[in-house]
Formats: C-alpha cells, sequence, structure tokens
C-alpha cells in the first residue's frame, strides 16, 4: 500500500514527508525548462545551481512567488515530479497532504488539488502553514489558551493565533526572505550602482544582514556589475548599510504581526503574554529579528529549534494521525 | 472416447472461467477492504472534536518529537 505523502510547496523550498519515514526531500522549489520544447531539465537542488546562468532557451523559475503560484503549468510538472521522486505511480496512489500560505486563493487552491490528483494521488487536501508549523513546532495547540506562530517564509509573513486545535486570528503580508533580497538588490544598485544577481543577494543577506545592531557585525566583499562602465567590480558592505537596505521590509513584517495581536480576542492576547510568540521560517534566521519583534511588541518571542523544518514535520504529524486531523484541512472548514 | 473429449474440453473451459470469476471477485473484495480503510469520511461533531484534540496530544506526538530530535542531531551533524 502507499505511504501518504505531506508536501511544504513554499516559495524557497519544497520540503516532503513520506508516512512513517520522515523527511525524504528538502530542495529549492525552482524548475528548469527548455523554452523551446517546454521539456523539463531539472528541478529543485539542480536548477537552483542554474539561476542567472543559463542560455536564452533554458530558463530556470520559481513556479510560486510571493506565497501565490504565478505558473500553473510549471507548479503542476513540479508537483508530478516529487511525486514520482517520492515513489507514486499508478499502482502506489497516496493520500498527499499540501501545506500552503494561508494567502491563498480559490482558484490557486483548486490548482494545486487538481494537479496534485492529476500527478497520481488519490486524495489531495491543503493545510495553512501557520497551522501545521503550530503542530510541528510541538506547541500545545490542543489546550484552551492561545498560542502564536509567526511564520516568515520565502515570499509571505504569516502570523496565527491558535486555540484548541483551530486557527482563530490569521494575517498574512505578502513580503519574507526573497523581498529582503529585492530590497538588498535595489540598495546596492542605488548606493553604489551596482547590478547583483538574486543568488548573492541572499548570500549578502545570510552572511551579514540584520534587524538590529550588534557587536558581531562584519562587513562583506560583494562582487557584481558596474552599471556605468559595465565591468566586473567589487565592493564593501557593511552590515549597517545591509540593516538599512532590510529595514522597510523587516518593519512591514513586524506591523504584520502587530495587526494580528490586535485582532486577537483579549482572553487570547492574555495568554500569549505568557507563552510568547513562536517564531518558524527560514526569514526568521534573520540576526535580531526574534529580539527586534521581541522589543517592539513587548512579548516573549522564541525561535524554533528547526525553523525550516517545522511546517513540514507538522502536516507530517497530519498524515500520520489522517482520519482524526482531517477536520483541520482546508477543504474541511469551507 | 470421441464422446468424452468434448466434455473434458468444456469442464476445462467452465473450471477456467469460474477460477476467472473468483480470482477477480476476490481482488475485488481486497480492494474494496483495503479502499474502505482509506476512505474520508464526513466529519462527525464532538466525537470527531475529541478525536482530532487526542491528535494533537503530548502523547500522540511523541513521533514527532523523535523527528524533532533527529532533525536536530543531523543539524548538529552537519554543523560541527
Amino acid at each position: 500500500m502507499a505511504r501518504d505523502l505531506a508536501i511544504d510547496l513554499g516559495t524557497a523550498n519544497t520540503l516532503v514527508y513520506k508516512q512513517g519515514e520522515g523527511i525524504i526531500m528538502n530542495e529549492p522549489t525552482v524548475i528548469a525548462k527548455n523554452r523551446r520544447t517546454n521539456e523539463v531539465l531539472a528541478t529543485g537542488r539542480e536548477a537552483w545551481d542554474m539561476i542567472g546562468r543559463t542560455p536564452s532557451f533554458i530558463v530556470a523559475v520559481r513556479p510560486l512567488r510571493g506565497g501565490a503560484i504565478t505558473d500553473f503549468e510549471t507548479t503542476e510538472q513540479m508537483i508530478r515530479l516529487l511525486l514520482k521522486r517520492a515513489g507514486v505511480s499508478r499502482f502506489a496512489r497516496p493520500k498527499v497532504l499540501i501545506c500552503v500560505p494561508s494567502a491563498i486563493t480559490e482558484v490557486e487552491r483548486r490548482a494545486v488539488t487538481e494537479a496534485t490528483r492529476r500527478a497520481g494521488a488519490a486524495d489531495a487536501q491543503l493545510l495553512e502553514q501557520p497551522m501545521a508549523a503550530a503542530i510541528g513546532a510541538d506547541l500545545p495547540i490542543e489546550e484552551p489558551a492561545g498560542n502564536m506562530v509567526v511564520d516568515i517564509g520565502g515570499g509571505t509573513t504569516e502570523t496565527a493565533v491558535i486555540s484548541l486545535g483551530g486557527i482563530v486570528t490569521l494575517r498574512a503580508e505578502r513580503v519574507g526572505g526573497f523581498t529582503m533580497d529585492e530590497a538588498i538588490q535595489g540598495w546596492v544598485r542605488k548606493e553604489h550602482g551596482l547590478a547583483i544577481g538574486e543568488r548573492t543577494a541572499e548570500e549578502i543577506k545570510v552572511q551579514i544582514g540584520s534587524a538590529l545592531a550588534s557587536n558581531a557585525d562584519r562587513s562583506a566583499e560583494v562582487k557584481g556589475r558596474d552599471l556605468i562602465t559595465g565591468l566586473p567590480k567589487t565592493i564593501v558592505l557593511t552590515a549597517a548599510e545591509i540593516r538599512e537596505a532590510l529595514d522597510d521590509v523587516v518593519t512591514q513584517m513586524i506591523d504584520s504581526v502587530k495587526e494580528c495581536l490586535a485582532m486577537t480576542p483579549p482572553e487570547l492576547a492574555q495568554d500569549l503574554l505568557t507563552s510568547g510568540i513562536y517564531l518558524v521560517g527560514g526569514g526568521a534566521l534573520l540576526r535580531g529579528f526574534a529580539d527586534r519583534l521581541q522589543y517592539e511588541t513587548k512579548v516573549s518571542v522564541r525561535m524554533s529549534p528547526q525553523p525550516l523544518e517545522a511546517v513540514v514535520l507538522g502536516a507530517g504529524h497530519c498524515i500520520e494521525n489522517y482520519q482524526a486531523l482531517r477536520g483541520m484541512f482546508m477543504d474541511a472548514r469551507r | 472416447m470421441s464422446t468424452m473429449l468434448p466434455m473434458l474440453a468444456a469442464t476445462s473451459v467452465a473450471s477456467l472461467v469460474f477460477a476467472a470469476i473468483s480470482i477477480s471477485a476476490a481482488a475485488t473484495l481486497a480492494y474494496l477492504v483495503v479502499t474502505d480503510g482509506r476512505r474520508t469520511r464526513p466529519v462527525d461533531g464532538a466525537a470527531q472534536f475529541r478525536r482530532h484534540l487526542d491528535a494533537l496530544s503530548d502523547d500522540s506526538r511523541e513521533h514527532l518529537r523523535k523527528q524533532i530530535r533527529v532533525v536536530r542531531e543531523q543539524r548538529q551533524v552537519k554543523q560541527p
């Protein structure tokens, strides 16, 4: 019998959990295609290495942007390949649970479900990422008390307050790790007249990006193309510069959390003072973000020990207890 | 002898048909048994909600904790 699958279809990374086995795949959500023949050349890490380095007829694209599906056909191809690599065939048709951003539209929801069924799944269900993250982070969400989860993904920042196994308030903003990369690209272009690619911008963010000043601030050498001469050029960027470049994005993320706190019923808001805010998602790894969030919201902030895997682990728990937890899936609540 | 041959042939054809029918019936029954356990059923109110909360309880999430430990250990090995 086919083992059921849980997929965290993130803007940045896609993770797959197989029933009884755990996480079997963790790769960037990128697909490389031949534009002339529409043939898929590579997915995941292999396709990620091709970004910005392909000839004109090969495109390495991210089918999801800002938590939204920008290319349905490519998303379907990607899901099909993922399921194939996870062992789905005509005779082994598992149930598949896909974690999606809560800001997903009805059209996108149908597209993902249909694509998954067409790719060979016996049943396809969707679950909001913050809910899965709360389960994956091992929060006591079955209790009648408020638990706040902030999931900062590649394309979205989602904040949810969960009590008695259900989402009470939810706030999603289309800003995330990629918005930070774009902000860095824009800053370097504007202040230094240097064009850099998205991979370089991400490397800068990981190396010296921060949300708060600290004694560990460093600088980094960056190579790019001079916009005036068109020649390759190297500059040195400081952590303070990158902090300034990221400030608008970080402020937007924190404002979104504040708005969710404002929408929370008073009884649960009171609980949050004790239980605090739980941070998950790759964007939460930005240095000083947790401290700045704590400073601005006046609520204690805890970071998940595995922020990148929390969502898929939670979804994995849902497929291990499919019948009991299927009331949590998006379709069941409509 | 000449009258026995058609009788034998008819008997063997009939037994083959019966064997095919019984195999397909057994396969259909096995398929129904397997798929029945996997079929999604309608949500039935309070009982379903209790099961839902039980499935989210600490005891039920023991294997999830194990997974978290495994992921953490794997990361520690990767980043010594």
